[in-house]
């Protein structure tokens, strides 16, 4: 049985309340244990910081989103090379790397478990075989509910049961860990040439609107007692004055209460696209003052920020008439994707120039959400790789932390991003902050009890990094190269190098069939006339999740 | 201060050897050059082994490489500064991503040469391969800025996606001239070959020569007697053409009247 004993770091554990004390954290078979045998390999991490493995709560890494980008930009690959090792593969690509470099560069950073952000259903399975090629990481998957023919059916016409038990059915047959909703209804209307307007307009050739599909989704998910909430990507993406879209799609659940331990009914994703004010790109504006105090007054709602990076991104999102009108403004290129009866899909490269108002704006966005809203409420994210890579994360943590450097860059960018509130912000994160962020708060938004803290019986996932509390020199690097990091007990970074690659586990959930499973395979059979392919041939085998063993959630009636 | 390297004996596969710039090489003496290391196909092997290097005081040049170097690639990739002249062929890339300094190629050189440059200038006495100033797949842009003389003639898709600098070219060159060029001007002395200017958004493509063919895009804007183009003044009739309309904006295709006769007909009489 291998032991490990990781003595006198510097603990940052909120979860468990543990705050900068220094203390050993023994880890036996994976897991952290209460104490470990004397024969245990002891590692001393005096002047260490330790915190549990990173968990990223929304970050686009796998499925065919990402290798329609890989193909779209041949030149992406040449911009980050890292030639293979011994023990590495080669890794390429800087806004959207092959596999390894995901893996490896996750691992590095002191992450081990990230979430996919939306999978559609149709292309779960190639999603599956390439999450079983990520090195080293934990992964799971959201897989694209909102735009979903025969669900929206259903809600339209109220069959509320036969929606849960399609859902139900649904997680099973992709082997995904939850339900993900972008641009409710939108992306079906995007299939003829439009969008929808506001949450309550109709859906062309559907009779439900944008709010209906979020409330039942919202309701179902609680029914199903599912590990984490909706993921919604709410309406009105990248639109000026889109804000109040948001704050009225965040309504739609007030008063209500999650059915499990965790804390909300509706994670938002990347908020920062979501918190603009203004009528058009000429006063384009951050309402982030307004989106996070609106944010810090709910308790059932968390999200991630979507923080901009400046630099070279790739935009990808299942919000296909976003990605057109991204298209017609910048005339980059762009793929445009339909998946038949579920969703569909856009890409647009993106630079984000320090230079340009409308990028300054959101950089400014990003930022002002993360620093007004509370730790518990907002977690950190790029969207990767829609406002920027994930490799960037200590960049965004570092200005955070570091409000001199957030001022250096603030004098360097756009001039609108000095007439903000920004720079009138003196707030900067401590590590116990960023343990949370990154950690504890995303891991507990998951439903991901052994994920995300370092008490006993918790995976023996965690990073060490090379820093002290208060010291700012260094933050950066130090968070971009961990000292050590250790991924279900073994050690797989030394010194910001990969040393083990091991193939980490794919989380997934399965609900237990309920009464009307019968009838809704009947109206499943008819559904599948607007496929391509066979009912049969649909569902994602077990295989491409082996060795997992899945959330199984009790259905509330 | 002169670096020469004279080519012994070269292997059947290519040789990755972008470490052939000035920037590389002057700093260093002719052991320490020998002992770089380069790519010769899938091994790792010194420079020394290809090349008889040595270093002089007294020299035109700041590199001198000479023999049959057609399978030696990435010759001046990324130079920033100082001189290097090739007395032979080269292989493909050569001085891409250049930023500076001036490169002097008495022989042939193949593919790529001077993809994406953002600077300096290259000189070549033979004939060029494809994508001449280009760009690498993907790429927004090809060549930047800097400038390409070529002595010869040049292959297909001369200037892909350029948007500065120039390039001058005495001989002819092949299809898809200036495709997606977006700015800088290209100069083709003895004719260029089907669908010049395709897809083509800024910038100038002149053709002292006859063109194989022009693209349905190509809209006739008038005929210009000795123009001035991206402010260099030219001898001669020009038929102007707004290319391509296809795309958002426009870049100019000039055709010498005088030797596209039968292309232009259509148009009636022009000079």
């Amino acid at each position: 049985m291998t032991e490990l004993l990781l003595a006198n770091g510097r603990v940052y554990d909120p979860k468990n309340g543990i705050n900068g004390e220094i203390m050993d954290l023994p880890i036996r078979a994976g897991k952290i244990a209460d104490r470990v045998s004397p024969r245990a390999r002891k590692i001393d991490l005096r002047g260490r910081v330790v915190m549990p493995g990173g968990v990223d709560v929304h970050s686009h890494i796998t499925g065919s989103k990402i290798n329609a980008a890989r193909i779209m930009r041949p030149e992406d690959v040449r911009r980050k090379i890292m030639p293979r090792t011994r023990l590495t593969r080669s890794a390429t690509g800087l806004t959207v790397p092959n596999l390894y470099m995901i893996g490896y560069t996750y691992a590095r950073m002191g992450y081990t478990t990230v979430m996919e952000g939306a999978v559609p259903a149709l292309k779960a399975r190639h999603t599956h075989e390439e999450m079983s090629a990520i090195p080293i990481i934990d992964k799971a998957a959201m897989i694209l509910l909102g735009n979903n023919w025969l669900m929206m059916r259903y809600l339209a016409d109220g069959e509320m049961e036969l929606a849960r038990e399609y859902a139900s059915w649904f997680l099973e047959a992709t082997k995904g860990y939850g339900i993900k909703i972008v641009n409710p209804g939108g992306t079906e209307a995007w299939g003829w040439g439009g969008n929808v307007e506001g949450i309550h307009d109709t859906v062309p050739h559907f009779d439900i609107t944008p709010a209906e599909i979020v409330e039942g989704l919202q309701t179902i998910n609680e029914e199903l007692n599912l590990p984490t909430s909706v993921h919604l990507h709410p309406n009105g993406l990248g639109v000026p004055g889109n804000f109040a879209t948001t704050l009225e799609t965040l309504d739609l659940v007030k008063g209500r209460t999650p059915s499990t331990h965790r804390d909300q009914l509706l994670h938002i994703v990347h908020l920062q696209f979501h918190s603009y004010g203004g009528s058009s790109w000429r006063d384009f504006s951050s309402q982030a003052d307004e989106v996070a105090k609106y944010l810090n007054s709910r308790d059932n709602i968390t999200a991630d920020a979507g923080a901009v990076v400046f630099g070279w991104s790739t935009t990808m999102t299942a919000d296909g008439p976003f990605e057109h009108s991204l298209q017609s403004l910048t005339h980059n290129k762009w793929t445009n994707a339909d998946v038949e009866a579920e969703t569909g899909a856009g890409i647009v490269p993106h630079f984000y120039s320090r230079k340009n108002a409308v990028s300054a704006v959101q950089w400014c966005t990003g930022l002002e959400l993360m620093l007004l809203a509370r730790p518990e409420k907002i977690y950190l994210s790029t969207d990767n790789p829609n406002a920027g890579p994930f490799y960037r994360y200590p960049h965004v943590l570092r200005l955070l932390m570091d409000r001199k450097y957030r001022e250096s860059l603030i004098e360097r960018a756009h001039k609108v991003a000095r007439r903000g509130i920004l720079p009138s912000i003196d707030r900067e994160y401590d590590l116990y902050e960023i343990s949370m962020i990154t950690r504890s708060q995303t891991a507990k938004a998951l439903g991901m009890d052994d994920k995300g803290h370092l008490g006993e019986g918790a995976d023996a996932d965690v990073s060490v990094y090379d820093m002290e509390p208060g010291v700012k020199k260094g933050i950066e690097r130090s968070l971009q190269n961990a000292f050590l990091v250790v991924k279900g007990g073994r050690i797989v970074v030394r010194d910001g190098d990969v040393t083990d690659t091991p193939s980490g586990r794919t989380l997934w959930t399965r609900c237990r069939p309920g009464k009307e499973r019968d009838s809704m395979i009947d109206d499943l059979r008819d559904h599948f006339k607007y496929y391509s392919i066979q009912r049969a041939n649909y569902a994602v085998a077990e295989e491409y999740v082996a060795g997992s063993t899945p959330n199984t959630p009790e259905v509330r009636d | 201060m002169t670096v020469s390297l004279r080519a012994k004996e070269l292997p059947p596969v290519g040789l990755e050897a972008d470490c052939l710039t000035p920037d590389n090489l002057l700093d260093r003496n002719a052991e320490e050059i020998s002992r770089i290391r380069v790519w010769c196909g899938r091994r790792r092997m010194r420079l020394g082994r290809f090349f008889d290097i040595e270093t002089d005081a007294s020299g035109e040049f700041d590199v001198e490489i000479s023999g049959d170097l057609s399978r030696v690639k990435r010759i001046a990739q990324e130079m920033s500064t100082g001189s290097l002249h090739l007395l032979g062929h080269a292989g493909m890339h050569l001085g891409n991503s250049m930023k500076g300094g001036k490169v002097i190629v008495e022989g042939n050189v193949s593919s790529w040469c001077g993809a994406e440059m953002a600077g300096g200038s290259i000189e070549i006495g033979g004939d060029a391969g494809h994508y001449l100033g280009g760009s690498y797949r993907g790429s927004p842009k090809g060549m930047t800025g800097g400038s390409i003389h070529l002595r010869g003639s040049a292959g297909h898709e001369l200037g892909c996606r350029m948007a500065g600098g120039e390039i001058e070219i005495a001989g002819g060159c092949g299809d898809f001239a200036s495709v997606h060029q977006s700015g800088g001007l290209v100069r083709v002395a003895k004719g260029c070959g089907y669908r010049p200017a395709a897809s083509m958004s800024g910038g100038a493509l002149v053709v002292d020569g006859p063109a194989g063919s022009l693209i349905p895009g190509a809209r006739y804007a008038g005929v210009k007697s000795d123009p001035e183009i991206e402010s260099r003044p030219l001898k001669g009739i020009y038929a102007e053409f707004l290319c391509d309309q296809a795309e958002r904006t426009q870049g100019r295709l000039f055709l010498l009247v005088e030797r596209n006769r039968s292309l232009l007909a259509p148009l009636g009489p022009l000079d």
